[in-house]
């Protein structure tokens, strides 16, 4: 078994190669699909204009001079200039952040809210109707296409009924459909995990004993069950998180939200190398980062995850 | 990402719920035979499977028309129950003029098929990584699950964009990319699994019988890892027919002419608010099929859970 | 709203009828008027479609009377040679827009526009793009402004005189008291700034590439006098001051800031200046009260990027923004009915093409792409696909401009002809792949090149679809994988030198890059060259003529409709659209109710 110290530097040793991984693999991935310098140029743009720029850009070199290089940079900084807006790339993703958060922490608050309300009212009435149709809701939730439920949103609240705005980000009214298109896997899916782990809980015997010993079920619960059932509930919600600040591409399309996921998506199509890389690195970043707290804390409450 | 690509997390998370229940039913083979009771929705549930994998088997022999004949003056034309609908057309005709009927019937036929063979590959993968992985142990596993790690990672749907742009679009890159974006579950829940198989009596009276390490893990390991794949596999099923649906709605999914759930739904949209059958008919086909595999997913899942079983 | 299109494909008629003949303009300004005063259906619906060239000015007429009744001022007798411009001597009291009345009307708090895309860069001469042009509108100024809905009368921008003092001498008078939206002084050092920056042939400026502004100097005469040389006699040159990326941009600002902040932080003399912009979302702008124009009529403007459909046109009938661009034809049945809203329908100055690339195997043969161009149904194509919104074209000719031929057959369909060109041509079933975009880049784009390859395979033709991303797609035209590819061509200057020589001319990447064979464009560049460099216009309407024989002849490439772009406007709001995809947002084209 190792200390706590040991595995917090092991766990930081593997996300550094995590991401690592992650940048080269995405270097190598958009050298394939193509040249950004016929973008940058007009069309009729000579030749030797074309070469010029691609000098220029350090393009012409080969591409594992390409790849040291631009791994030096990464680990200075340096993330280049966006070649489609001329601006630091790791600037426009910041810029980006912000949006990004806020859709997630919305859509993360609800959906924690909502998915354990299920979840728990569910595992108390295990095999009722009542269980079985709120699982059933869970099932379609999860069997939607995020771009479908969020135009079918659109088409309802915003068009039928004008309640809502469409799309864009700025007030607050503009955050619930997104927020809400986006909560429905995560609520799906913490709905099950909370109705499965606290159904855990409940079988084992100390909870056997408490009720042989006339507790109250309230008490039950809220004491014994839902304490014990947190800790996978927490880690789950962590790497949830984590998952949610990592972007929504689809949803922030379809909402046209200013988030990071779009931000992505367009520089691939564009082939903004510097922009494809830090924002995708970025993702990464933060998703690792996430996940290296959750393993930390996890780590501190259970010494048993060392071990493995 | 999130909407996309989180289902990750939230697979995994289902992965290794299941994952420690199974170590323990994993006391393999020797498991009594018990009657089962399905439930109704189930049956339904597997009943409306096994019709759509004999309408899509069959798209060619039961489709009214060619699922790629346009007839651009009967364009947009609603299903027939609707008014200006037409008989000719039992479920109206998409923008192009082409029976939607036909597209429903052959798109299963491609979105199935991706979705199956999509999931074969990640489980294929996922589990020769996740076993290789937990048998061995060491920097091996160490190096897989750090792929595992970094592919967890990254927003998948961007790698893919970049990938079509890279090797060019079309159903086999589709099937790949859908096939590899999964792999990490099945490794994960694998690893597990066989990281606490490996210790069992049985595994160690092979080894000292002077079994090889290929025998250990085909004869010994394999075998009581069916039940985890199964259910991980119904998992990913979903998880792959939405990815398809996705990059369609992307533009990046299967090819006009040929039909796609995925694909029907995305370039439908558009027309949501005045031909709503375009999208809304895939779309609902698409969700009944996955609530179908979720329901019987679910269902198998309880039903090789020992937990759940003694509770 | 068919009685309304109804309605509109007679206007456009007259307005044919017009161009034609241009000294009866007057006439039929009133008896258009007239008649769609009474036949238009009174609902807010109305669809008012607005024609390029004479026909435009019929509606306008129709649907603003208050527009044609401003009184011209000073500046309107133009010194030009009178080789030009037709309609420069017909039109009675023409509207001019710079000088029609200003702000009269009250000023609204915002104007927030929805559209498709927002350009990367707000540098008007970087590149030339749809949703470019409709931003940089209301940012800069050109010397030279064209009047849309009055003929495309040529009338002054920022220069208030010009002449030719020979055949590639040009001399302006620029308009004095003028400033930028920093307040500092607009002379002819920016002018001159301007246009050397593009004869020195930045290649990171479309503008300029050959084919936008033939110049060989631009020398500043005083701080109000310029003089354009050509590098050859140029029929065309006042025109193209008035035309695409003519913008002048400040001197001493962009020095300043330099050309990549100047991309996000621009400044131009014109009504909006820019005071937000956050890539991707939405570019906002203040009013320039200081406008020599006058001030316009929204304090403050917003171009919003909503690029998804349904959420586009929610935003519109939800009243999040007041004017909504790019509607596909097939939303209009959803708008309809809507009394807070009016759907304006204008033909652009712009052709959706197909482009073949002759160096692959079997385009290299001429008849296979006369029996590609043959088999296509573009009538079919503009009745049902866009519902009568787009217009089957005379070939290659916009309907309204100069030396537009309107006895030029239209575009041909001739399926038996497509098969007995194919067997003549020996094809042997070679897969012909059509490249387009998706997400689209043109509207219907994806729908058309479906549609266009079935109408192929009915005459025998193995066409395959490829559907890529932009990028990707302009990869596999590099890559010559392809055999045809989408594209259209803008009539930037209202004159055929401005598409069928800066388009398909020796110096545009259709040449250049050899997807039109250098042997086979032989005589086409002759006739061209012959045509731009002479000022007599009988003998230029020849030279073009012939010059589209010989396009319909070699097919490098074909026409396939001219679209109508379609907006929807909130009732509260008067704009009317021009055949281009600016958006004149000055306060004698927009006005709130």
């Amino acid at each position: 078994m190792q200390s706590v110290g040991q595995f917090v530097v092991q766990r930081v040793v593997r996300a550094f190669l995590t991401l690592w991984l992650v940048v080269t693999a995405v270097f190598f991935i958009l050298h394939v699909s193509g040249d950004p310098v016929a973008l940058l140029l007009s069309e009729s743009a000579p030749p030797e204009q074309i070469e010029a720029l691609r000098a220029q850009l350090g393009l012409d070199q080969p591409v594992v001079v390409q790849y040291g290089k631009y791994l030096g940079s990464v680990v200075r900084g340096d993330f280049g200039k966006s070649i489609r807006q001329r601006q630091p790339a790791f600037s426009l993703v910041l810029d980006r952040f912000p949006a990004t958060a806020q859709l997630a922490l919305a859509a993360f608050a609800l959906s924690t809210a909502a998915g354990l309300a299920v979840g728990i009212f569910a595992a108390l009435r295990r095999g009722s109707p009542l269980d079985r149709l709120a699982m059933l809701f869970t099932s379609i939730l999860q069997s939607g296409p995020p771009f479908f439920i969020g135009i079918l949103l659109i088409l309802f609240f915003s068009v039928q009924l004008g309640w809502l705005p469409s799309s864009g980000r700025g007030t607050l009214k503009q955050l619930i459909l997104p927020a809400v298109t986006l909560s429905g896997l995560t609520m799906a899916s913490l709905a099950r995990l909370s109705r499965s782990s606290l159904l855990d809980v409940l079988r084992n015997d100390y909870i056997r004993t408490a009720r042989a010993k006339g507790v109250r079920e309230g008490e039950i619960v809220r004491v014994h069950a839902l304490r014990n059932a947190a800790l996978p509930l927490i880690t789950v919600a962590g790497l949830e998180l984590g998952g949610l600040l990592t972007g929504a591409v689809i949803t922030e399309t379809v909402f046209a939200w200013p988030g990071i996921g779009r931000l992505a998506v367009d520089a691939v199509s564009t082939r903004d190398y510097p922009v494809v890389q830090a924002s995708v690195l970025f993702i990464a970043a933060v998703f690792v980062g996430v996940n290296f707290l959750v393993d930390c804390s996890y780590a501190l409450l259970d010494p048993r995850v060392r071990g493995v | 990402m999130s909407d996309t690509i989180t289902e990750p997390t939230e697979t995994i998370t289902s992965a290794t719920a299941t994952a420690t229940p199974f170590a323990d039913a994993a006391e393999p083979r020797t498991a009594k035979r018990r009657t089962v009771h399905i439930p109704p929705a189930i049956v339904v549930s597997m009943v409306f499977l096994v019709l759509l994998v004999g309408a899509a088997i069959l798209a060619p022999a039961i489709a009214p028309a060619d699922p790629t004949k346009q007839s651009l003056i009967s364009r947009n034309r609603p299903p027939a129950w609707v008014e200006r609908g037409t008989a000719a057309y039992p479920l109206g005709t998409d923008n192009l003029g082409r029976d939607m009927l036909s597209r429903l019937l052959y798109g299963a036929q491609v979105s199935l098929g991706i979705g199956v063979v999509a999931t074969l590959i990640g489980t294929v993968m996922g589990t020769v990584l996740g076993v290789v992985a937990g048998f061995f142990k060491g920097p091996l596993d160490w190096v897989i699950m750090l792929a595992a790690d970094a592919q967890l990672a990254v927003p998948f749907i961007v790698i893919a964009i970049a990938s079509v742009a890279a090797f060019g679009k079309g159903i086999p890159v589709l099937v790949v990319l859908a096939g590899i974006s999964g792999w990490m579950l099945f490794a994960r829940a694998c690893r597990a699994t066989v990281l606490s198989l490996r210790e069992r009596e049985f595994v160690h009276a092979a080894r000292s019988l002077g079994a090889t390490d290929a025998r250990v893990m085909l004869r010994h390991i394999l075998p009581n890892l069916g039940s985890i794949i199964l259910v991980i596999a119904t998992i990913d099923l979903r998880r792959v027919i939405l990815f398809e649906a996705s990059l369609s709605f992307l533009g990046l999914g299967v090819q006009p002419p040929q039909p796609s759930w995925g694909s029907m739904l995305g370039q439908g949209r558009e027309y949501l608010g005045t031909a709503w059958w375009i999208s809304v008919l895939p779309g609902v086909a698409l969700m009944l099929t996955i609530l179908a595999v979720s329901l019987v997913g679910d269902w198998l899942r309880d039903l090789l859970d020992p937990t759940l079983r003694n509770g | 709203m068919r009685d309304g299109e109804r309605v509109n494909r007679r206007l456009v008629l007259k307005g044919a009828v017009a161009a034609a003949g241009t000294a009866a303009v007057s006439a039929l300004l009133a008896a258009c008027g007239g008649e769609v005063a009474t036949t238009a259906p009174t609902a807010a619906a109305t669809v008012a479609t607005v024609a390029t060239g004479a026909g435009a000015a019929a509606t306008v007429a129709a649907t603003k009377p208050a527009a044609t009744t401003a009184p011209a001022s000073a500046a309107a007798p133009v010194a030009t040679t009178g080789t030009t411009s037709s309609a420069a001597t017909s039109a009675p009291a023409p509207v001019s827009p710079t000088m029609a009345a200003a702000a009269s009307g009250k000023q609204i708090a915002e104007l927030r526009v929805a559209v498709a895309g927002l350009p990367a860069s707000m540098d008007p001469q970087e590149s030339i793009s749809n949703v470019g042009q409709r931003v940089h509108y209301s940012c800069f100024d050109t010397l030279i402004m064209r009047d849309f809905l009055n003929g495309n009368k040529l009338v002054p921008g920022l220069a208030t005189e010009w002449k030719r003092t020979d055949d590639k001498t040009l001399e302006m008078t620029l308009r004095q008291g003028v400033v930028w939206q920093d307040g500092s002084p607009f002379t002819s050092a920016d002018v001159k700034y301007t246009f050397d920056r593009i004869i020195a042939k930045d290649p990171k400026l479309e503008v300029a590439s050959p084919g936008y502004f033939p110049l060989a100097s631009v020398e500043a005469l005083d701080m109000f006098r310029v003089r354009f040389v050509g590098t050859a006699v140029d029929p065309v040159m006042e025109k193209r001051f008035a035309g695409l990326g003519a913008q002048i941009i400040p001197a001493k600002y962009h020095q300043m800031v330099g050309t990549d902040a100047f991309r996000t932080k621009p400044l131009g003399t014109g009504p909006y200046k820019l005071v937000e912009f956050v890539a991707d979302d939405h570019y906002t702008f203040e009013s320039n009260e200081r406008y020599w124009g006058g001030a316009p009529a929204a304090k403050k403007l917003t171009f919003k990027l909503i690029p998804e459909v349904s959420a586009r046109m929610a935003a519109i009938t939800n009243g999040e923004v007041e004017i909504a661009t790019n509607v596909p034809p097939d939303q209009l049945s959803n708008l309809k009915g809507k009394s807070n809203l009016v759907v304006k329908t204008v033909p652009l100055g712009n052709m959706h093409v197909l482009q073949y690339d002759m160096k692959v195997k079997p385009m290299d043969n001429k008849l296979v792409r006369q029996a590609v161009t043959a088999a296509i149904d573009r009538k079919t194509l503009t009745e049902t696909l866009w519902g009568g919104n787009a217009i089957h074209t005379r070939g290659f000719q916009f309907e309204g401009e100069d030396l537009f031929n309107a006895n030029r057959p239209l575009t041909e369909y001739n399926p038996d002809k497509a098969k007995m060109l194919l067997k003549q041509g020996g094809y042997a079933n070679e897969p012909i792949t059509y490249v387009t975009e998706s997400p689209n880049y043109y509207t219907n784009g994806r729908e058309a090149g479906e549609a266009i390859v079935e109408m192929w395979k009915a005459v025998g033709i193995n066409g395959k679809l490829n559907l890529l991303e932009s990028a990707a797609k302009t990869k596999a035209q590099a890559d010559d994988n392809y055999h045809v590819a989408t594209w259209s061509a803008t009539s930037g200057t209202a004159d055929p030198d401005g598409y069928l020589w800066r388009n398909w001319g020796p110096d545009n990447s259709q040449q250049k890059k050899g997807y039109w064979a250098a042997a086979s464009a032989a005589k086409y560049n002759a006739l061209g060259t012959e045509a731009r460099s002479t000022l007599d216009q009988k003998k230029r309407f020849d030279l073009y003529q012939q010059m589209l024989d010989e396009f319909e002849n070699e097919a490098p490439g074909t026409t396939l409709y001219i679209p109508k772009e379609i907006y929807a406007i909130k009732t509260t709001v008067d704009w009317t659209p021009y055949s281009l995809y600016y958006m004149d947002l000055r306060a004698y084209n927009f006005k709130a109710k």
